[in-house]
């Protein structure tokens, strides 16, 4: 089984102060001064598909794990760190003109469907939503321009008794639901209890790490080039268009003065919350 | 614009989602040529409808016209897979080369935001998802929708319709359900699609619902609560000021509470009378599920932090310290004989 999973790095958004909120004449937000983290869903999917592939018992269903980003040179950092926990490949996508591919899901399914439909995966997992975008439609369209089905919210995966079937836990409105489904399949992680976290790896693993190699393939190497002044790609394939155009960002509405309470400890703070703010409002 | 309104009758969040989806219309200073219900169910043929508001609630539109709120036609679609969303995106491709529309409106949940983006692929048109506000005004569409973990929000125009959006999901009142006995339908048969890649499907449905939506009084514990014992302790100071509990992603992904308590983004929204938020960084996707409450507290060790933001009072401490001395005074208020005036009484 081929599993690819699809994860893009991004800021860590809590670090930046509410000044650093601002953007350029592009709408583009500078975060380059803060680290960069795994995307919890996505970081929740890396770890499924690890625990997944940790469960093989016969040869013959055996997993093949990629890791895969649209980014440029800095994601080898976090592909180098996915191969040392057990990935086999770390592939990057690197479009050769940097377009904009903040707000552009259309797009970035496109790239990640040419690389699969070349590689021949049986299962794609991504996150629900992450990044500048917060698009959340990355998989969807993906399994769309694959023509392959797609569970969305995804809590847990784990392996049928059939080898050729994934027993997958996704949220529904009201519930769960518990399917037993074929591959080919496109996976969109949700909030996981069962992987929250990536694994850390060993020094050990570390080391073997740093021999292998992180596969580059560019936008041009998959068949499509995608032309940063429109971002539209230029294919012979079906044209993925850019359905919105983005023309403002805001910072939300101007946030309300907090009073903050005094105290010598945390029984007078407790007393003034109460007296002055808590007991008229309390329910009666 | 020719609208239709897709929801799924037997969905248990029915009354939120479509009081979201009013919470958009109503703000919308355009009159409708149009106005559908495109209605999904399962097994019984609903009786009663949701109440949908196609034009601004109160006073006249842009050019001083009354707004017609009424619908033209509900369409009621039978579903055999109410799970799966081929068979829904089947349908909507029939109903829209049937019925073409040029904006389609879904819900907040995974399977509004699945069918929107789907559908409009399908159709060559335009989707956006989480849609805050929308404005018709001009040739093509407005939308507003966060981006950067909800600490900004983005302006985009929708360039090719169909436009299918699915709203935000916010802090709204629910919709009323309406008998609809002079609104006209259509009704159109069961047919069973057949998909071969789900071998087996069980639906679990969640625990009876918490009561944390409809709680005058919530307490969110974050991640400045370290370990289990400290949630243990915490859980019956909740009970004894009668707060419901809430919590933000890394307690909830530590196990210490369940996943239906989780606020934000992705999880709750909520608008209490009173949120205390303890130990709560406040990230933007956290912030989200509380900042229509009416009151906010917020209790967190470092004074930086993003919350005090959005708080209305904020105390600069040791979160469970607080809390201990709270439940101290509010205890003692509730046992003090002939003081009904400060008395709290649990829900």
């Amino acid at each position: 089984m081929k599993i690819a999973v699809c994860f893009k790095p991004i800021a860590d958004y809590a670090r930046l102060s509410q000044k650093d909120w601002k953007w350029d004449e592009g709408h583009r937000v500078d975060t380059s001064f803060i680290r960069r983290i795994f995307n919890c869903f996505e970081e929740s999917a890396l770890e499924m598909a690890l625990t997944l592939s940790g469960t093989s018992e016969h040869a013959s269903d055996l997993i093949e794990l990629t890791a895969l980003t649209v980014d440029n040179q800095q994601g080898d950092l976090f592909l180098k760190q996915l191969l040392a926990v057990g990935y086999n490949y770390g592939v990057r996508i690197q479009c050769k003109k940097n377009p904009d591919l903040r707000f552009t899901p259309l797009v970035m399914s496109h790239l990640i469907s040419a690389y699969i439909k070349k590689q021949g995966h049986d299962l794609v997992i991504l996150g629900m939503q992450g990044g500048e975008g917060d698009n959340g439609q990355t998989g969807f369209l993906l399994a769309e321009r694959l023509g392959w089905p797609c569970i969305g919210e995804v809590s847990r995966i784990i392996r049928d008794e059939s080898h050729d079937c994934l027993k997958v836990t996704s949220r529904i409105d009201g519930g769960t639901l518990v399917q037993t489904v074929h591959l080919p399949m496109v996976l969109i992680m949700g909030h996981s209890l069962d992987s929250p976290y990536l694994r850390v790896p060993n020094l050990k693993q570390k080391l073997r790490a740093k021999k292998k190699q992180v596969i580059v393939i560019s936008d041009i190497e998959l068949g499509t080039y995608i032309d940063p002044q429109t971002n539209h790609a230029l294919t012979n394939a079906p044209t993925p268009e850019n359905d919105k155009t983005l023309m403002d960002l805001r910072k939300p509405q101007a946030s309300q003065s907090c009073v903050f309470i005094e105290g010598e400890n945390a029984m007078e703070q407790a007393q003034q919350l109460y007296d002055q703010y808590l007991k008229e409002r309390l329910p009666l | 614009m020719k609208t239709a309104v897709v929801l799924f009758a037997d969905s248990p969040s029915l009354n939120r989602q479509t009081g979201e989806i009013n919470a958009m219309l109503s703000n919308l200073k355009t009159n409708f040529s149009n106005a559908e219900l495109w209605l999904f169910y399962k097994d019984a043929q609903p009786e009663i409808f949701p109440e949908i508001h196609f034009a601004p609630l109160y006073g006249a539109l842009a050019d001083g016209t009354l707004a017609d709120k009424a619908l033209s036609i509900i369409r009621l679609v039978a579903m055999e897979h109410e799970h799966v969303s081929e068979s829904y995106l089947q349908w909507l491709q029939h109903l829209m080369d049937q019925y073409p529309m040029e904006l389609l409106v879904f819900p907040s949940d995974g399977l509004g935001a699945e069918l929107a983006t789907r559908l409009a692929f399908r159709l060559n048109g335009s989707s956006c998802l989480q849609v805050e506000g929308l404005d018709l005004t001009s040739q093509k569409p407005k939308v507003k929708k966060p981006v950067y973990g909800n600490n900004l929000t983005a302006e985009f125009v929708l360039e090719y319709p169909p436009y299918c959006l699915s709203v935000a999901k916010q802090a709204c009142a629910p919709a009323k359900m309406i008998p609809g006995e002079s609104i006209k339908k259509e009704i159109f048969p069961l047919h069973k699609p057949g998909f071969d890649w789900v071998k087996e499907m069980v639906m679990i449905p969640d625990k009876p619902d918490t009561g944390l939506a409809d709680s005058d009084l919530v307490l969110i514990l974050g991640q400045g609560v370290k370990s289990k014992e400290t949630m243990d302790v915490l859980q019956g100071i909740a009970n004894t000021i009668g707060a419901q509990l809430g919590a933000s992603r890394p307690v909830v992904m530590n196990a210490w509470i369940d996943m239906n308590r989780l606020i934000g983004a992705s999880g709750l929204i909520i608008s209490p009378k009173i949120c205390i938020a303890a130990g709560v960084s406040g990230t933007g996707v956290f912030s989200m599920g509380i900042k229509c409450s009416e009151f906010i507290v917020a209790i967190n060790i470092d004074s930086k932090a993003p919350i005090f933001q959005i708080a209305d009072i904020g105390i600069v401490g040791d979160l469970q310290d607080v809390l201990c001395e709270l439940e101290k005074i509010i205890k003692a208020e509730k046992d003090m004989p002939g003081s009904a005036e400060s008395r709290i009484e649990t829900k």
